[in-house]
């Protein structure tokens, strides 16, 4: 029998962190593709809840022009 | 009362201190006139553009916290679409899990700190990365010795038998 793959764990669970700030841009880039989309979960092994928090801080912190929503080159 | 946050983008076309002046006399009074309490103000200064709003690229940027009623929102925000020199801005609801807020220099700063702890921490695994490996390879040379002497051990002694060799390779194994 093979060894059974380790469980996906959330990151935001591990550090402690309950709420996601949108103006904390450093730690959103960490949850950005190269072209500037937002990761998904299979990669990133966030959590639903947090998933949903994350893309809801992204968003704005789009539409305040701290983070760019695409990138052409 | 319900907390509200309020982010606003001042245009470029004046000086640091013209647009203090004016959040404080545009934004911060219309919000008190609606009977809102602002709790916390901070004013970022010049930030550039993540890319082009409105032909510009860079503004002065500025976050506000208040409690008020809800229907305020709305007059605030029919009033601020008119408003020349605002290049944008958002009303959102303050979530009841949200810290305390930070102003922007501290956020400044938690982020080289955080910067400095992962240089650190990198420096440290990339030492026991290699450290453990110089060990390995010191160790694993008498090993392969021992394991040839035993063999030629055995092979004086008797025939060589594979199961021997073998336990003796997972037991240099277990050692490692």
């Amino acid at each position: 029998m093979p060894p059974r793959p380790k469980k996906h764990l959330c990151p935001f669970q591990l550090a402690g962190i309950d709420y996601i700030d949108y103006k904390d841009t450093e730690m959103l880039s960490q949850y950005i593709t190269y072209y500037r989309s937002i990761q998904s979960r299979f990669h990133t092994g966030v959590s639903l809840k947090m998933q949903k928090q994350l893309a809801r801080a992204v968003k704005r912190a789009r539409q305040m022009g701290l983070i760019a929503p695409v990138r052409y080159n | 009362m319900k907390k509200y946050e309020m982010m606003v983008i001042i245009q470029n076309d004046r000086s640091e201190a013209e647009a203090k002046g004016f959040l404080k006399d545009k934004v911060i009074k219309k919000v008190k006139d609606e009977g809102g309490k602002v709790t916390f103000e901070d004013f970022w200064g010049a930030r550039g553009f993540a890319y082009m709003i409105n032909q510009e690229k860079w503004g002065y940027y500025a976050v506000i916290q208040f409690d008020g009623a809800p229907e305020i929102v709305k007059t605030i925000t029919t009033d601020f679409n008119i408003l020349k020199g605002l290049v944008r801005f958002m009303i959102m609801k303050v979530d009841k899990k949200a810290p305390e807020p930070v102003s922007y220099s501290d956020m400044q700063k938690n982020w080289e700190a955080q910067k400095r702890e992962k240089q650190i921490a990198d420096a440290e695994a990339e030492e026991k990365a290699t450290k453990p490996a110089a060990k390995a390879d010191k160790k694993e040379t008498p090993k392969t010795e021992e394991t040839k002497e035993t063999r030629a051990k055995e092979a004086t002694t008797e025939k060589t038998d594979e199961p021997s060799v073998d336990s003796s390779i997972d037991s240099a194994i277990d050692a490692l």
